[in-house]
């Protein structure tokens, strides 16, 4: 029962850090404007995910260190600073991106006015978070967002032409025209860089640490990590799926978040819709959590401050601080009126950037045989790490000129 | 360094269009796009209410969010000024987006 509980944690992870507002839109757009062409980078980035959210678990169990010690370690004090502040800069516009979708969410099963949702969504989360252990945050939005899976139940019940769908497995360039490998190279880069989003690594390894995990938990860190990231990439399939199924033969190009929740209604009506409604808003109000409780777990790993969830707020007041901070800036953020899909998409796109800065640390932690001794990174799962880091630093290099290129993927 | 800054932005800018005061003719294509999007879109919300497979509240907040998006691409279209030959083609477009608004109008007031 213990082993079926911690699954919540790479569940929540997975779920909250890469089914978010950026990947659900962003995804189904792929599949609008290129079938199932770009189903790869699902797996690619699926297979990415995996690899280093095990690293960095099993850092966090072994030498009890999070990413953000290991940052500073493996960086130095001003490279690790700056990516601290750029983290965090991250989780701010991801968190002020959430919580506008939150608002979105409430006023379509509620029809609550938007401010009112916004406010209000915002407050809730944030009382959620101080009055509830880790371990009830992670089983309250973990298993809120397994309703998600209504959008697999929706794509299978289509069903999709499976055969399609394999050969979208290799990459394949669509076309010949500049534009079309231009948006096709920007939607690969977008949804790679969504499920690699820094914040995942940051809570994944702080939840390791705060749920006790020691070398002895190593086989469930690699079954967390691998289920809760299998399951978040089978949904991402699925919502890619449903975008080629629904809106790429009527032409429609989804650029709003509730456009997102109708192809569920298709098939399978307004109960599954509503369901559907839920499961994103889990998925929505899980990131706003993470970011905002990895914006306090960075501060205090990178600075040596004491931090634990489960400890009394006035015995970590500078973790306390800094996520309710968090959570608070990014509310202001949302009030401005920016839309949410517009943070979220500067967000993909600054997270690419940083990323080899997040990743670059775990790998080299994770393979140092003085810090890990016997639970060192086998020889073929490190270079198999390097690979995946010299994508990780095409992607972001890509990732900026990209969305200049294609006005932010604008077909 | 600082000069290579403003360089950099500046050609960021004109790269994304932000810079120029005509609508580029690929510009006018990608807003016509977004016109027929929409205009699907209304289609298919009006197929999945007329069998009910959506509730009101959704249909209501959906519809309203239809209609921002429609507004801001008629005043986008009503301050652009188009390359010369594509005059007509933005005019058609303007006056589809106002029909487009339009239309979610009429379906907000249905779903009062």
């Amino acid at each position: 029962m213990k082993k079926i509980v911690q699954l919540t944690l790479g569940i929540m992870t997975a779920l909250g850090g890469f089914v978010d507002l950026g990947q659900i839109v962003f995804t189904m757009q792929a599949g609008a404007r290129f079938g199932y062409a770009l189903l790869w980078s699902i797996v690619l980035g699926g297979i990415a995910i995996i690899l280093y959210m095990e690293m960095c678990g099993r850092v966090a169990a072994v030498a009890q260190q999070p990413v953000f010690a290991v940052v500073r370690t493996k960086l130095g004090r001003r490279l690790g600073i700056a990516t601290l502040i750029g983290s965090n800069l991250l989780n701010l516009l991801t968190c002020g991106a959430e919580l506008g979708a939150v608002a979105i969410v409430l006023r379509l099963l509620f029809g609550v006015p938007e401010r009112l949702a916004l406010v209000g969504g915002a407050l809730l989360l944030g009382a959620l978070v101080w009055v509830l252990n880790f371990q009830w945050i992670e089983r309250t939005f973990g298993l809120a967002g397994l309703t998600m899976i209504v959008f697999a139940v929706a794509a299978w019940k289509f069903p999709p032409d499976w055969g399609a769908a394999a050969s979208g497995l290799v990459p394949r360039f669509p076309g010949h025209a500049t534009k079309d490998l231009l948006l096709y190279a920007y939607f690969a880069v977008g949804i790679f860089s969504a499920m690699l989003m820094e914040y995942e690594v940051h809570f994944y390894s702080s939840g390791a640490i705060e749920e006790g995990w020691t070398a002895k938990d190593l086989p469930e860190n690699s079954i967390v990590s691998t289920s809760g990231i299998v399951l978040g990439s089978l949904l991402t399939c699925a919502l890619l799926i449903l975008g080629s199924l629904v809106f790429l033969p009527r032409s429609i190009f989804p650029d709003m978040l509730s456009t997102t929740a109708l192809p569920v209604a298709v098939p399978l009506g307004a109960t599954a819709l509503r369901l559907a409604l839920v499961g994103i808003l889990a998925c929505v109000a899980s990131a706003a959590v993470e970011t905002a409780l990895s914006g306090g777990y960075n501060v205090c790993q990178f600075f040596g401050f004491k931090w634990d969830k489960n400890l009394p707020p006035k015995q970590v007041p500078v973790f306390t601080t800094t996520w309710v901070a968090m959570l608070l800036v990014a509310l202001a953020l949302a009030m401005t009126g920016i839309k949410p899909l517009t943070l979220v998409n500067f967000s993909i796109v600054f997270g690419m950037l940083i990323m080899p800065l997040t990743y670059y640390p775990i790998l080299k932690a994770a393979g140092d045989r003085e810090l890990m001794g016997e639970h060192v990174t086998a020889k073929a799962q490190q270079r198999l790490g390097w690979v995946f880091f010299g994508i990780i630093v095409i992607a972001a290099l890509a990732a900026f000129p990209l969305m200049i290129l294609t006005h932010s993927g604008q077909p | 360094m600082r000069r290579w800054l403003v360089v950099a932005a500046l050609v960021a800018l004109g790269c994304s269009g932000r810079g120029s005061s005509t609508t580029s003719h690929d510009q006018l294509e990608s807003e016509l796009r977004q016109l027929r999007s929409l205009d699907a879109e209304a289609g298919l919300m009006e197929e999945v209410m007329a069998v009910r497979h959506v509730t009101r509240r959704f249909a209501r907040g959906h519809a309203n969010y239809l209609r921002q998006a429609a507004h801001e691409l008629v005043q986008k279209l009503a301050q652009a000024k188009s390359e010369p030959g594509d005059a007509a083609a933005l005019s058609r477009a303007h006056a589809n987006a106002v029909r487009l608004e339009e239309r979610f109008v009429a379906l907000m007031l249905r779903l009062q």
